[in-house]
């Protein structure tokens, strides 16, 4: 239908299809330059990373004593934990107070925490490689890496969704393993959760709180 | 050789009447959940708080439950059993063969679903690896990018537009829904491969091997995976469903299905309220509407 209509069009409408089209073309353009530059920034992000927390490991910086103050300053530095924390709660963000909203999001924060210090810590000499990216939703690169395990070789792709913030660095904001986003897994077990104790967020908090000490 | 693998054995005597019993008893079950499926198209409540149709939670939380302690009990051990026992090598030769045997289903399932492209692939890795891959032992079409792609019954009626009915947990069997278990019904009846198998004297100890063993075989790979899940759940029941359903998601559609996190920072215009109540990207029936399956290439 469109077709058959820009045979009739007037010359005036025509200028302005021609012009429009070639701002798309142009925006288009400038959309493809800074998705290269992003997915090359959030490649190097990733790398730079994955060798922080290796060399840590190594030279023993991430061990011992100050491992739980190391992996929080790590991930409150790389991953956005406000967005990924609101996008858990999901349609429940909006009706919590900005007390239970501080809350929640601490008690986040600390379950990333102690989920990434005990999981590092089994590390055994892995070898960690960006091997690919893409673009993901509307500004945020997919990159994939592959993890492969010091003692039997076994190779785990694990994808980073990395979002550009806006004083030009780059953070976290799900993990994709095996097309599967961990991160709309945990938003669904959260509104689970919420649901089976009658809406409150506050059991929420306790619980993720309570599985922390376990 | 491959139920000596195996932590238990076939019992029953297969004789010709016992598989005519068999094959009589399989259809009705068959019609009946295809009767479900068409009435639970016409359901559309009680969804999980994530717009997974789970109207019998309770009783698939029990069923749950009882999975996880003969996983944690038969299931889990047998395979760290198995992983410690077989090299890697082995293993993955054994996984091989299964996988290759699959072929036939998954060749008439790509058909079904149009991707004549996906048959193509699907049988250039049946013949190569079956000549040349000692039986199927060895993948060396993958190495020459005829990667696998795995398809089935349950992501033909997807494909179909075919609803997912109700999320069910079968017991030793694990996550499903209605769709995916006639899906599954359909293939076992339907398995050429099965059907020369069940025509074999040896006919129930193959194919309790063979599923045996992909079963110990696939939960070997995934020991530490299952462990983390659990280990950092608060709910593992709606973990797993949620996983189980993306995982299909992006099987059906051949690639990755995308999840829409929004920019909560940013100076929004547009209604808050509409972005934080979507939750489309989890929700199947958008999926399966008309759009045609989404390729996406790495």
């Amino acid at each position: 239908m469109t077709y058959a209509a820009s045979h009739h069009a007037k010359p005036v409408q025509r200028f302005f299809t021609a012009a429009l089209l070639s701002l798309g073309l142009i925006i288009s353009g400038f959309g493809t330059n800074a998705l290269a530059d992003d997915r090359d920034g959030a490649e190097k992000f990733i790398a730079a990373t994955g060798d922080r927390v290796i060399n840590a490991l190594q030279d023993g910086t991430a061990n011992g004593d100050n491992a739980e103050s190391w992996f929080r300053s790590l991930i409150t530095e790389t991953l956005d934990i406000e967005t990924m924390g609101r996008f858990t709660l999901g349609r429940h963000w909006r009706s919590t107070s900005p007390e239970q909203r501080e809350e929640f999001l601490q008690a986040f924060e600390d379950a990333l925490v102690n989920v990434y210090t005990r999981r590092l810590r089994e590390y055994s000499g892995e070898q960690f490689e960006v091997t690919n990216s893409r673009a993901e939703g509307r500004n945020d690169v997919l990159v994939t890496t592959r993890i492969t395990s010091g003692n039997t070789g076994q190779e785990i792709d694990a994808d980073w969704r990395v979002r550009p913030q806006d004083d030009g660095t780059y953070k976290v904001i799900d993990f994709v393993v095996g097309n599967v986003s961990l991160l709309a897994s945990q938003r669904s077990e959260y509104a689970s959760v919420i649901q089976r104790n009658g809406g409150s967020i506050d059991a929420l908090i306790r619980v993720i709180r309570a599985k922390g000490q376990s | 050789m491959l139920s000596t693998l195996l932590p238990f054995r076939s019992r029953a005597t297969h004789t010709a009447a016992h598989r005519v019993y068999h094959h009589q008893a399989k259809s009705p079950v068959l019609l009946a959940l295809l009767a479900g499926l068409t009435l639970s198209a016409c359901a559309t409540a009680q969804n999980s708080p994530d717009g997974i149709y789970d109207p019998i939670e309770p009783v698939n939380r029990q069923i749950f439950a009882f999975n996880d302690v003969i996983d944690e009990n038969a299931l889990e051990p047998a395979a760290e059993l198995y992983r410690d026992t077989f090299p890697e090598a082995i293993r993955n030769g054994i996984a091989n063969v299964l996988r290759n045997l699959r072929s036939p289903i998954i060749i008439g399932n790509q058909v079904l679903q149009g991707d004549l492209e996906g048959a193509g692939n699907a049988l250039v890795r049946f013949v190569t690896n079956t000549l040349g891959g000692l039986g199927g032992f060895l993948d060396p079409a993958s190495e020459n990018g005829f990667e696998f792609e795995d398809e089935d019954f349950g992501q033909t009626l997807a494909v179909w537009g075919v609803g997912e009915g109700p999320y069910l947990v079968l017991p030793l069997l694990g996550p499903s829904n209605l769709r995916d278990t006639v899906g599954f019904v359909v293939d076992s009846i339907a398995d050429p491969v099965g059907i020369l198998v069940d025509n074999q004297s040896v006919g129930a100890e193959v194919a309790i091997s063979r599923s045996g063993s992909g079963a110990l075989g696939g939960r070997a790979e995934v020991i530490e995976a299952v462990d983390e899940i659990k280990e950092s759940s608060i709910d593992y029941y709606a973990s797993l469903r949620n996983l189980y359903n993306q995982r299909r998601q992006s099987l059906i559609a051949d690639g990755v299905v995308s999840v829409e996190i929004p920019d909560f920072n940013a100076d929004i215009s547009f209604n808050e309220e509409e972005i934080e109540e979507d939750v489309s990207e989890l929700n199947p029936s958008i999926l399966l509407s008309a759009r045609p399956a989404e390729r996406v290439e790495d």
